[in-house]
């Protein structure tokens, strides 16, 4: 039963730092993404592959910013909380540059939960595992 | 004496020559008063009818299935509200003095005919000789060109413990514009039909903008979402397609990716506001087998087509397919290829509901605002009558509540509150109108 218990342990530590799963967050990024992002000049969803997407999101540049897609990403969908930003105001008015999604979708991601985690965390989480050089 | 003074003059006297001539001459052209019958038909709690169900049938058969549940259910609810422009007389509100009201959009055009003033003249730059509003706000967006189309308008109100939740109206002012605001859950669309050499109406699109709170999210169902889905849709229904040679070429043309035509949508008239948009077209041949066409446009289950491309290659990229022939999975002149189906995308339109079109022109300060209100274009709350074919003021109650939607419980008159988990007013790009 010791041991049992010891192993339970064990696993649950693991899954808690085993990281985010790159996939899941691609598919999330295109769920949430592609109305706007796989179309257009601001095109980042290149393919029907999440891992093509997933790595072309860490090797193609924004087209105003220069950054590439992820760390573009990472500042646009760091909140300040799990709560929705509101729409009432943006994320940088000099700029007019906005927290995304924009629109609906925003409050769809808000709510999506990845076996309890929210998707946009788990989304954030990849991105900085993979920029910190791990992808798991 | 101001700019806006003289046009106020200007626009008093116009409003007084009308009026004489709508009580003792003839009026001529296409802007004029006729009955929609819309009077006689069903009201209940929740719905009443705009279209005889005679009118409405050959078009209810004609419906297709969308594989997204909501969409589905409104398309063959019996309380989806169904309309045209034709039976809802899509108009706009005149809110500046000396002369407010409602006017059919037909209006606009013909003040700017009948003028002798170069200045009330100038509506004609923003009302075209189909008597509209000229692109962008013309039509349908996408069908400018095409010939070949028959717009259902359908608006499904949303319900709270079985009842439907109003629209809440209200005004600033005695004669003020009248505002609106549809309640969250509110789902307005459109079906595009064509009519094929049969006689029989094809839809080929179903366009669906759903409110919350903060904004309406669009969605588009087609029966195929890329050129090469429909190709193999061809090659699934007609296994010996390479031996015939117009379908040949006509998959030939599908599954070729350079062949796309540059294109740009440009509004002279509102180009203020509405910047060109570069794009491409994919002009698809004829396809001669149309029992292959209907099969095509009516068999399968229809998928969204948000953040679809249609077809890319050679730097260029469309978002549906485009038409040489009257009769094709869209129809002849059909442009919605230039146009991503996403949120921000069908906002550069929407937002301009309500816009003054002082903002466009001053000498035109007086002649009101952009058809529509809360986003939406082709739904008002007035009763169609004759007073809305001239530039009648309010005083002769231009601007009359349709008492059908009132006895459907559809309107209520209240302002919308800051804290309403069910209504918001929407921020607006202009300064407010009066």
């Amino acid at each position: 039963m010791r041991a049992s218990a010891g192993i339970a342990l064990w696993c649950a530590a693991t899954t808690a730092f085993a990281g985010a799963d790159p996939l899941q967050a691609a598919a999330k990024l295109r769920q949430y993404c592609k109305a706007c992002h796989a179309v257009g000049a601001m095109k980042f969803i290149q393919s029907d592959d999440d891992r093509v997407l997933w790595d072309g999101l860490f090797a193609d540049k924004a087209p105003h910013s220069g950054k590439v897609w992820a760390e573009g990403i990472l500042e646009v969908l760091s909140w300040p909380s799990d709560a929705p930003p509101s729409f009432d105001s943006v994320m940088d008015p000099a700029s007019n540059r906005d927290w995304m999604p924009r629109g609906a979708k925003r409050l769809d991601l808000a709510a999506d939960q990845v076996g309890g985690t929210y998707a946009r965390r788990l989304i954030i989480q990849a991105i900085k595992e993979r920029l910190a050089g791990l992808d798991y | 004496m101001t700019r806006r003074f003289q046009a106020a003059c200007a626009v008093f006297a116009l409003a007084c020559a009308t009026q004489a001539l709508a009580q003792g001459e003839e009026l001529a052209g296409p802007c004029e008063y006729r009955d929609t019958g819309a009077r006689d038909l069903p009201v209940r709690d929740g719905h009443l009818d705009f279209l005889a169900e005679s009118a409405l049938k050959p078009f209810r058969d004609a419906l297709p299935h969308v594989d997204k549940a909501e969409t589905e259910a409104i398309l063959r609810s019996p309380d989806t509200v169904w309309y045209d422009e034709a039976s809802m007389v899509f108009l706009y509100q005149d809110s500046v003095e000396v002369v407010t009201g409602a006017r059919a959009n037909c209006v606009g055009r013909k003040v700017g005919e009948r003028a002798t003033e170069p200045a009330i003249r100038k509506l004609m730059d923003y009302f075209g000789a189909d008597y509209k509003f000229k692109y962008p706000f013309r039509k349908v967006a996408g069908t400018d060109d095409a010939g070949n189309v028959r717009t259902l308008n359908f608006w499904a109100p949303p319900k709270k413990a079985g009842k439907a939740l109003p629209v809440k109206y209200w005004q600033e002012s005695a004669r003020g514009r009248w505002h609106w605001v549809f309640p969250v859950g509110t789902v307005f669309g459109e079906v595009l039909f064509e009519q094929g050499p049969d006689q029989r109406w094809y839809a080929f699109e179903v366009r669906t903008r759903k409110r919350y709170l903060d904004g309406w999210a669009p969605d588009l169902f087609r029966p195929y979402a890329t050129a090469q889905g429909l190709a193999d849709a061809i090659k699934a229904r007609r296994p010996g397609w390479a031996q015939d040679s117009n379908l040949a070429a006509f998959v030939r043309h599908l599954s070729t990716n350079t062949n796309l035509t540059p294109f740009t949508l440009f509004s002279e008239a509102y180009a203020k506001i509405f910047p060109p948009i570069v794009g491409a077209l994919d002009q698809l041949p004829e396809l001669q087998d149309k029992a292959l066409l209907a099969e095509l446009l009516t068999a399968p289950t229809w998928g969204s087509t948000e953040g679809a491309i249609w077809k890319a290659g050679a730097g260029k990229e469309t978002y549906a397919p485009g038409s040489q022939a009257d009769f094709g999975i869209v129809p002849k002149g059909y442009e919605l290829g230039m146009i991503p189906v996403n949120e921000v995308s069908c906002n550069r339109c929407h937002v301009e509901t309500g816009h003054p079109l002082r903002d466009f022109d001053f000498d035109v300060i007086l002649y009101g605002e952009m058809w529509g209100e809360d986003r939406i274009f082709t739904w008002h709350l007035f009763e169609p009558h004759e007073y809305i074919y001239d530039t009648w003021d309010d005083a002769d109650n231009s601007r009359k509540l349709n008492q059908r939607l009132v006895t459907a419980k559809l309107v209520k008159q209240e302002r919308v509150g800051a804290s309403d988990p069910d209504y918001k007013r929407l921020p607006e790009p202009f300064d407010p109108p009066y």
